[in-house]
């Protein structure tokens, strides 16, 4: 908790860095750097580590750190650091750019000047064009030492966005929960799998955390007043307040895009039903009208829509109905068990998981073409999938491997499976925004 | 049925065997020259018609007062007993209806106490829907406890989902185990 108010008060110390100095920010506007190339190819580029004595230890975690995130990106393919030796160092003349080129860098590459001193670190990069061969952009990034994969990631997002004008996922986190004591506690976990830190201390059991879409906030399910209910909390730990309609159970918290108002599960009805809360004035409204169970609401991104689930036909399936609760239409139709809808960042699709021979896989259906892939295969179970904020990534909880769930990511077309979680039983993970 | 009784007839027909030997001993020795009779030759009767096995019924609990007892006590008695459902299913069958029968009648003839029961699934559904599943079976529990009258014992109904199982493994044997409610006084 410390450290989380520590992390955004070194937000807060970049930007005033990053706006306050002048920074050898060259951005001579040409629009080398702002497309991205044709045809689905990688961006290949070099990225040196310097030789700084005393600390190298730490300059090379901060520049793996920035490889790491652009391969994972998908956008970027990080020419073998092997070869940069065969790359003189620049001199009189300049940047060896026709070396550079020669190993595959095509694209560019960035010279990282990392000044280790007092306990902080202060990150200068410069990407350089290597067709153009000149230097295109320069960053500067400052922060305490225990806190410079947080710096990395900034300059990692500071290129995507650079090259591809998309604003990257280097410093999302993702929230989940795992079997701690005798229940399941909420943790934290950088997007790239460093950092697992536990976030609740309740000794009992808690479920699904939802981030809030400014990332500040988690509504979750808990049992701490023994029954299920839905709760908020900051990311320092701090409990809000939710007026739910509460029940004997509420679940399945999810946001609307704007922060405004929370859908949510209960059976205060009777029965399990679907309310949207609005946060400003406390309002609850009651959405669905069905003896059946419906659960597991998703509010569309441009907020006009929920997906959720619904046994109405006998088993769960998911359906669609608008934000008020008319024109409701089932949309899964492969398979007899679906459940947790949740949509990509665009809208364009929809993730979900099926029960298939038994166990459950990601299939995602494209809400426009109405055809669905499915994502995972083999004999584990693939669970609860969430969605990246650029929609290139979906994480989930899988048995997949030991029968042991850990938290994995993969690419929106279901290849590069990378699991983040280890030595943890993990379940219901959630991307923040 | 009394080992009184056994032990009685034991003793009689200990009785009656001395009584013919000593009859025995003092009668004379006659070989007796009777044909046999039809009386003696007749069939043994035919057996009595056999008692139904009610396979699917609970053995009958006992109806006690138990007002006395901690809930710690209560509980590890095991006087309210746990109900079995089907794969994603929350109907109640008929031997779970039996078990709930009996339930009630404790409830009946012991007021007063406060009573949770915990819906609780197996692993193979999803978080999400598997929780509404454990509401919705300690829900169908509660609605027919109400219904065969339960004195003024106080239910209320929590769901576990597939968060709590009852016996770990991934196989039938655990799963049809940890379908379950569970009564739990409180």
């Amino acid at each position: 908790m410390h450290r989380m108010k520590r992390t955004h008060l070194a937000v807060t110390v970049f930007a005033l860095l990053v706006l306050g100095l002048p920074v050898e920010a060259q951005d001579d506007g040409a629009d080398i750097g702002g497309t991205i190339k044709g045809g689905g190819q990688a961006i290949k580029v070099g990225l040196p580590a310097p030789l700084v004595a005393g600390h190298q230890a730490t300059v090379d975690d901060i520049v793996q750190t920035i490889r790491d995130d652009l391969s994972f990106s998908g956008w970027f393919e990080v020419v073998d650091p092997a070869l940069y030796r065969l790359v003189k160092q620049p001199d009189s003349a300049g940047e060896p750019f026709e070396a550079w080129e020669s190993i595959g860098v095509e694209d560019g590459f960035v010279r990282f000047d990392v000044k280790v001193a007092d306990g902080r670190v202060d990150l200068t990069a410069r990407l350089y064009d290597v067709k153009s061969k000149s230097l295109i952009r320069a960053w500067r990034y400052g922060g305490t030492e225990a806190l410079r994969r947080r710096v990395a990631h900034t300059v990692s997002d500071e290129i995507i966005l650079n090259y591809t004008g998309r604003k990257g996922v280097a410093m999302t986190r993702i929230a989940f929960v795992s079997k701690y004591g005798n229940g399941k506690e909420v943790y934290l976990v950088d997007y790239d799998g460093a950092r697992v830190r536990r976030l609740t201390t309740s000794d009992t059991i808690n479920l699904s955390p939802a981030w809030s879409p400014d990332g500040g906030e988690l509504a979750w399910v808990s049992w701490h007043k023994r029954q299920p209910g839905v709760y908020l909390m900051n990311t320092d730990g701090e409990l809000g307040h939710l007026p739910t309609v509460g029940g004997e159970l509420s679940s399945s918290p999810d946001w609307s895009p704007d922060g405004t108002g929370l859908a949510y599960s209960s059976d205060a009805a009777g029965n399990t039903e679907i309310y949207l809360l609005d946060r400003a004035s406390g309002k609850n409204t009651r959405l669905t009208r069905h003896p059946g169970i419906d659960t597991a609401p998703a509010i569309s991104p441009n907020g006009r829509e929920i997906a959720f689930t619904s046994d109405r036909t006998g088993q769960p399936q998911i359906y669609l109905m608008g934000i008020d609760g008319l024109d409701v239409r089932r949309i899964s139709w492969d398979g007899t068990y679906n459940d947790s809808p949740a949509w990509s960042p665009d809208g364009t699709k929809m993730a979900y998981a099926s029960r298939l021979q038994g166990v459950f896989q990601i299939m995602v259906l494209d809400n426009e073409s109405k055809k669905t892939t499915r994502l995972t295969f083999g004999a584990g179970n693939n669970e609860n999938p969430r969605w990246s904020p650029d929609g290139r990534h979906l994480v989930f909880a899988s048995d997949r491997g030991n029968g042991r769930y850990a938290i994995y990511t993969m690419r929106a077309d279901g290849s590069h499976v990378k699991q983040l979680t280890k030595g943890l039983d993990a379940f219901t993970p959630d991307w923040s925004r | 049925m009394s080992q009184r009784k056994a032990v009685l007839v034991l003793l009689l027909a200990v009785g009656l065997t001395f009584a013919v030997a000593g009859c025995k001993s003092k009668a004379p020795a006659i070989d007796p020259v009777v044909p046999p009779t039809e009386e003696r030759a007749a069939p043994p009767p035919p057996p009595p018609p056999p008692v139904e096995v009610k396979a699917d019924e609970p053995p009958p609990i006992k109806i006690e007062e138990h007002k006395e007892l901690s809930i710690v006590e209560l509980n590890a008695q095991g006087i309210l007993k746990t109900i079995y459902f089907d794969l994603d299913k929350y109907d109640l069958t008929e031997t779970t209806r039996a078990t709930l029968r009996q339930n009630a009648d404790w409830m009946r003839g012991n007021p007063g106490h406060n009573i949770v029961i915990e819906g609780h699934c197996d692993e193979r559904g999803s978080i999400e829907y598997n929780l509404a599943l454990g509401e919705r079976r300690a829900n169908a529990a509660r609605d027919y406890l109400t219904s065969l009258g339960i004195g003024n014992t106080k239910v209320r109904i929590v769901s576990f989902g597939e968060e709590r199982p009852a016996v770990a493994g991934r196989h039938e044997a655990a799963w049809s185990k940890n379908r379950r409610g569970e009564f739990i006084f409180e």
